[in-house]
């Protein structure tokens, strides 16, 4: 994984309640919810982009999920999207490749974690 | 102070983002937001409600949000007036794009992610805050300019960086109006009309429009003052014109959906008279000193007739109950 990327948290809840100004149990719940709704749908975009070399959907797929990783506070998919989008705009393939071949697994364990997150929202609601 | 209620427009393709800005704007106090997740809806939304504040990311799938903001300030939707704050989120947007919102005057730009407290602040001082803006012709005609195909040479992005620069020292011009008294003393030149800082309607949408007329106004006598070229008086008197044309049209709108039905009458009542002395304004020949003159006065008595109580207020001196 690039360096750059591995020094952020994967997921900063207090980044969530500065951003929104809120830290109700209600708020962090509609904040995470929304971003697991919202999010598969750009990384599959920055994925299939990448697969077809198209540099323009990719940045824009990117720039999209880096405002709402930075929103909730999923630091590291937020600065990996936002070298990816530069990257793309750069056309520069190499840096490129090197962030995309770790995407997937970043992606992966900010999923697990939003879930755990989720889970203990709605425990705590029961 | 002001007792208006404010309709914001936030738009943004990122749905987790348009609701942030939509529950941030709607928190604002005295505001009400919408919310689009594309142009064609924001357009919709700007065409029908009286919109007084956007905000718009720049990068949007489908028409751009550069593109919605040109036609909000070249006038084209009937509800909103063009003159309206414009918050821009502008990211990494292409330095390009970013040029041509200063060319629309864009009152601001903000990267994301932003904090709910911040833009809340943002909301609320472009609301109170005035920026100006030009008629909605100089737009545009910029769209048209803008959108036309580009010559080879690209002598027009030379116009671009000439139109920026204009206007700052327009502004710089305005700040340092000062001149000196006979003892050598910095006195501060008054315009010929002039809009107290603290001065209010209640209604930010007059307050500007009111402060536009008295900056137009203050130019055309000027102008005439100094003896310049008639094309220059000409040019003066047909923005200061426009000025009191799109304040009465703006009341006539707030009109239909304000209460206190008072000032509204008492308004409308001035702004007849107001009307009546532009059309005179724009009929006079300028080569009759006379005419102008005695016209110019009767726009300054009108002036110190319109800016004062009841229609007009203090906000240092006085409470909000004053008003009602």
């Amino acid at each position: 994984m690039s360096p750059v990327c591995t020094e952020h948290p994967i997921l900063d809840l207090t980044v969530l309640i500065e951003m929104y100004g809120d830290d109700s149990r209600e708020t962090i719940h509609n904040a995470l919810s929304g971003f697991m709704q919202s999010a598969p749908k750009y990384i599959n975009t920055i994925l299939d982009a990448s697969a077809n070399q198209q540099l323009a959907a990719l940045a824009s797929a990117a720039h999209s999920v880096k405002s709402i990783a930075a929103l909730i506070g999923a630091n590291q998919l937020a600065e990996m999207c936002r070298q990816l989008e530069e990257s793309a705009r750069m056309a520069e393939w190499q840096r490129l490749a090197s962030i995309l071949q770790t995407l997937p697994e970043s992606w992966l364990r900010l999923q697990q974690q939003l879930g755990e997150q989720l889970q203990q929202l709605e425990r705590s609601d029961g | 102070m002001l007792l208006k209620n404010f309709n914001v427009l936030v738009l943004d393709d990122v749905i987790l983002m348009c609701d942030f800005l939509y529950g941030v704007a709607n928190k604002v106090p005295g505001c009400k937001a919408f919310k689009a997740l594309d142009a064609k809806t924001a357009s919709e939304i700007l065409e029908h409600e009286t919109i007084d504040l956007l905000i718009t990311d720049i990068e949007l799938r489908g028409p751009s949000g550069l593109d919605l903001l040109s036609r909000v300030r070249a006038g084209v939707f009937s509800a909103t007036a063009h003159d309206i704050p414009i918050i821009v989120f502008s990211g990494n947007a292409y330095r390009e794009l970013i040029q041509q919102c200063i060319l629309f005057d864009v009152n601001d730009f903000l990267a994301k992610p932003v904090s709910a407290v911040q833009l809340s602040k943002k909301i609320q001082h472009h609301l109170q805050h005035e920026k100006l803006i030009q008629p909605a012709t100089h737009y545009a005609e910029m769209k048209q300019r803008l959108e036309a195909p580009k010559e080879p040479n690209d002598e027009e992005g030379q116009h671009r960086f000439r139109v920026a620069i204009v206007r700052e020292l327009e502004q710089k011009a305005e700040q340092e109006e000062q001149e000196l008294d006979e003892q050598g003393n910095k006195v501060e030149k008054r315009d010929f009309l002039h809009w107290p800082d603290d001065a209010t309607t209640g209604y930010f949408q007059l307050d500007r429009r009111l402060k536009n007329l008295a900056y137009n106004l203050s130019c055309f006598h000027n102008v005439f003052i100094n003896n310049c070229k008639t094309v220059a008086i000409d040019a003066e008197r047909k923005r200061a014109c426009a000025a009191a044309d799109y304040l009465i049209h703006i009341a006539k709108t707030m009109q239909q959906r304000e209460q206190r039905p008072e000032f509204w009458s008492m308004l409308q009542q001035r702004l007849q008279k107001l009307q009546a002395l532009m059309a005179e304004l724009a009929e006079v020949n300028v080569k009759h000193h006379k005419q102008v003159l005695a016209l110019l006065k009767k726009l300054a008595y009108w002036w110190m007739q319109t800016c004062n109580r009841p229609l007009i207020n203090r906000t240092e001196t006085e409470d909000e109950s004053s008003l009602h």
